[in-house]
C-alpha cells in the first residue's frame, strides 16, 4: 500500500536526481572556447616581451558564472578576436594548490570570477568582479586598448628618464576607470608630440596599493582629480590638476603641457621649480 | 489523467473560489493596473516584458501565498482529505489535484490582475510599444516554474505547520535565505560548499532565468534544469510529506 502511495514520490525523486545530474554535467560540460591560456608567469614573460597587456581570469572550477562567462562569453567570436590580438591571456584556478592561495593575496581576491588587466611590467591597470554581459565585456576590454596602458610603470619609467636625460610625466589617476577620458587628451596629436618629444610618461593609480608610496611622496592633490606631476630627476619642474574644463578646451590642457615641458629658464617665474622630492625605490 | 482526478481537479478548483477568493483580485487588480500606469519622466517607451517582470514579481509570490495558506493541514483539519480518501483517492493525487487547481486560481488571478493591465497599457500608451514576443513568452514560462516552486514549497510546509503558518514560514525562509546569500557572498565566497548550499538553500534556478531573459544575456538553460531539478525536489518533499501525515487524529 505504501509503495504505490509513494509513487509520485518516487518518480519526483527521479525527476530530481536526473535534472540534477543533468544540470551538474552541463554545468561542468567543458566549453567551446579555443581561447590559449597561459599561467601567470608565463603570460607576464610572454606579454613583456610582445609588450602586450595580461588579461588575467582568475575563476574556480564551481562558480557559476565563471562557467557562464566560459559558455556565452569567451567562445564569441569577436570577444576571442578582441583577445587573442589585443591581450596574453592568462588563467588562474582559484583552488590550485600552487598558485590560488598566492594569486588570491597578490590581487586580494575578494570573489570570483575576478577579471584583472595588467600592464606588460605586471601592474594593474582595472578588475572587473562577477559575469560581464558580452557586449559589456566587449566594451570593458575595448577600452584598455589607450596609450595609458603602453607607458611604462612607474620605476622603470624613472630610471628611464635619467637614462634619456629627458623629464618624468607622472599622470595620477584617481582608478583606472578614467582611463578612457584622460586618453581623449593625451592622445591628440599635439600632446602625443610633446610628451614624446620631451617626457618619458608612467601613470600611477590612486587605488593601486603599490602606486601610494609613490603617491604620497609627490604629494599629489589629496582629492580625486587627475593631476601631472613633472620631475627632472628628483626635481620638480611642475605639476598641474586636469580640470574638467580642458576635456572642452583641449587648448588649455596643451598649453599647460607645454609650460611643464620648456626648460624652467625659458618660462621663467612661470612655473618655477616647487622642491625636490626624495622618492625611495623600494615600495 | 482518469476522469475522477479531472473531476477531483475541478472541484478542488471551485472549492478555491470563495467569496473573498474572488474580492481579493480586485485588489490584486488596483496593484497591477499601478504597475502598469506608474507615471514617470523618466520612461520613454512602454516595455513590456519590464512591466511583466514588475507584475509577476508582485503577483505570482502575493497570488500564491494568498491561495495557498493552510492548503493541506486546513484539509486535514476539516476532514475533506479524510472524505476523499474514503473514496479511495490516493493521497499523492489528492495533492496533486490540490496543486494543480492552486496553480490555475494563481494563474486565473495573475492574467487578470496582470494580463488585462498590461494589455490596457499596450493599447491606450501614447509611448511606443516594445514588444518581443520572445521574451514575454519566456517571462510567462518561467514565472509559471516560479509558482509552480512556491506552491510545492507551501504544500510541503502545510503537511507539517497548521494554517497560516505555511506561508509564515516560506517568508522566514526567503530572510534567512537572503542573509545567507549575503554572508556566503562576503565572507565564504572562495568555500564551493558554501556557494552551493547558497545555491540551494533557497531555490533560485528560474530566478536566475529570469534575469538571464531579461539582460538578455544568454539562454538560460543551465539555469531552467537547476530550477526544474529543485522543483522536482520540493514536489518529492511534499508527496512524502502528504504520505506521512495523520489523516484521523489531524496533523496537530
Amino acid at each position: 500500500m505504501h509503495q504505490r502511495q509513494n509513487l509520485f514520490a518516487k518518480g519526483a525523486v527521479i525527476i530530481c536526481a536526473v535534472f540534477f545530474v543533468g544540470s551538474l554535467a552541463v554545468d561542468y560540460w567543458p566549453s567551446g572556447s579555443s581561447l590559449t591560456w597561459l599561467g601567470l608567469d608565463e603570460a607576464q614573460l610572454s606579454a613583456g616581451s610582445s609588450n602586450r597587456p595580461v588579461f588575467l581570469d582568475i575563476y574556480a572550477e564551481w562558480c557559476p558564472p565563471c562557467k557562464q562567462m566560459d559558455r556565452f562569453v569567451f567562445p564569441d567570436d569577436s570577444v576571442q578576436d578582441l583577445l587573442t590580438r589585443k591581450f596574453t591571456l592568462a588563467k588562474i584556478n582559484l583552488d590550485d594548490p600552487v598558485w590560488g592561495d598566492s594569486v588570491k593575496k597578490r590581487f586580494q581576491v575578494r570573489a570570483i570570477p575576478t577579471y584583472i588587466v595588467l600592464s606588460p611590467s605586471g601592474r594593474e591597470l582595472k578588475r572587473h568582479v562577477g559575469f560581464f554581459e558580452k557586449s559589456a565585456f566587449i566594451r570593458w576590454l575595448g577600452d584598455s586598448h589607450l596609450l595609458i596602458l603602453s607607458w611604462l610603470g612607474f620605476e622603470k619609467a624613472r630610471a628611464q628618464a635619467e637614462f634619456l636625460d629627458k623629464r618624468l610625466l607622472v599622470l595620477v589617476t584617481a582608478n583606472s576607470e578614467s582611463f578612457e577620458k584622460l586618453n581623449s587628451l593625451i592622445d591628440i596629436p599635439e600632446a602625443r608630440r610633446i610628451i614624446d618629444s620631451a617626457f618619458v610618461p608612467t601613470v600611477l593609480t590612486r587605488t593601486n596599493k603599490s602606486d601610494e608610496g609613490f603617491i604620497a611622496q609627490l604629494g599629489a592633490a589629496k582629492t580625486r582629480m587627475d593631476e601631472i606631476i613633472v620631475l627632472e630627476g628628483e626635481k620638480e619642474i611642475g605639476r598641474f590638476v586636469i580640470s574638467p574644463d580642458m576635456y572642452f578646451n583641449e587648448n588649455r590642457f596643451l598649453q599647460k603641457l607645454s609650460e611643464v615641458s620648456v626648460d624652467p629658464g625659458t618660462l621663467r617665474g612661470r612655473v618655477p621649480p616647487r622642491r625636490r622630492i626624495s622618492l625611495s625605490s623600494s615600495q | 489523467m482518469t476522469p475522477a482526478f479531472l473531476k477531483l481537479c475541478w472541484i478542488e478548483f471551485r472549492r478555491q473560489w470563495t467569496t473573498t477568493a474572488f474580492v481579493t483580485p480586485l485588489l490584486f487588480l488596483i496593484v497591477g493596473s499601478f504597475i502598469v500606469f506608474i507615471p514617470s519622466p523618466y520612461i520613454r517607451e512602454f516595455n513590456v516584458g519590464e512591466k511583466l517582470f514588475g507584475l509577476m514579481s508582485f503577483l505570482v509570490p502575493v497570488a500564491s501565498a494568498f491561495f495557498c495558506v493552510g492548503l493541506v493541514h486546513n484539509d486535514v483539519k476539516d476532514g475533506w482529505l479524510r472524505t476523499l480518501l474514503v473514496r479511495a483517492i490516493r493521497r499523492e493525487e489528492y495533492l496533486l489535484a490540490r496543486s494543480l487547481s492552486m496553480l490555475a486560481s494563481v494563474w486565473a488571478t495573475v492574467t487578470f490582475a496582470g494580463t488585462l493591465p498590461l494589455l490596457a497599457g499596450v493599447i491606450f500608451t501614447k509611448l511606443p510599444v516594445n514588444f518581443q514576443p520572445g521574451e514575454v513568452l519566456a517571462l510567462y514560462g518561467l514565472f509559471l516554474g516560479i509558482s509552480l516552486l512556491y506552491i510545492s514549497i507551501l504544500s510541503f510546509f502545510s503537511c507539517w505547520l497548521p494554517g497560516v503558518v505555511n506561508v509564515v514560514a516560506l517568508m522566514a525562509w526567503w530572510f534567512i535565505a537572503t542573509a545567507g546569500h549575503a554572508y556566503t557572498t562576503f565572507f565564504l565566497w572562495d568555500s564551493p560548499w558554501a556557494v552551493f548550499a547558497d545555491q540551494f538553500l533557497f531555490p533560485n534556478g528560474f530566478f536566475d532565468a529570469v534575469d538571464a531573459v531579461r539582460n538578455n544575456t544568454h539562454a538560460p538553460y543551465i539555469e531552467v534544469l537547476w530550477g526544474t531539478a529543485s522543483l522536482a525536489f520540493f514536489w518529492s518533499l511534499s508527496f512524502w510529506s502528504v504520505n506521512r501525515i495523520q489523516v484521523d487524529k489531524g496533523s496537530e
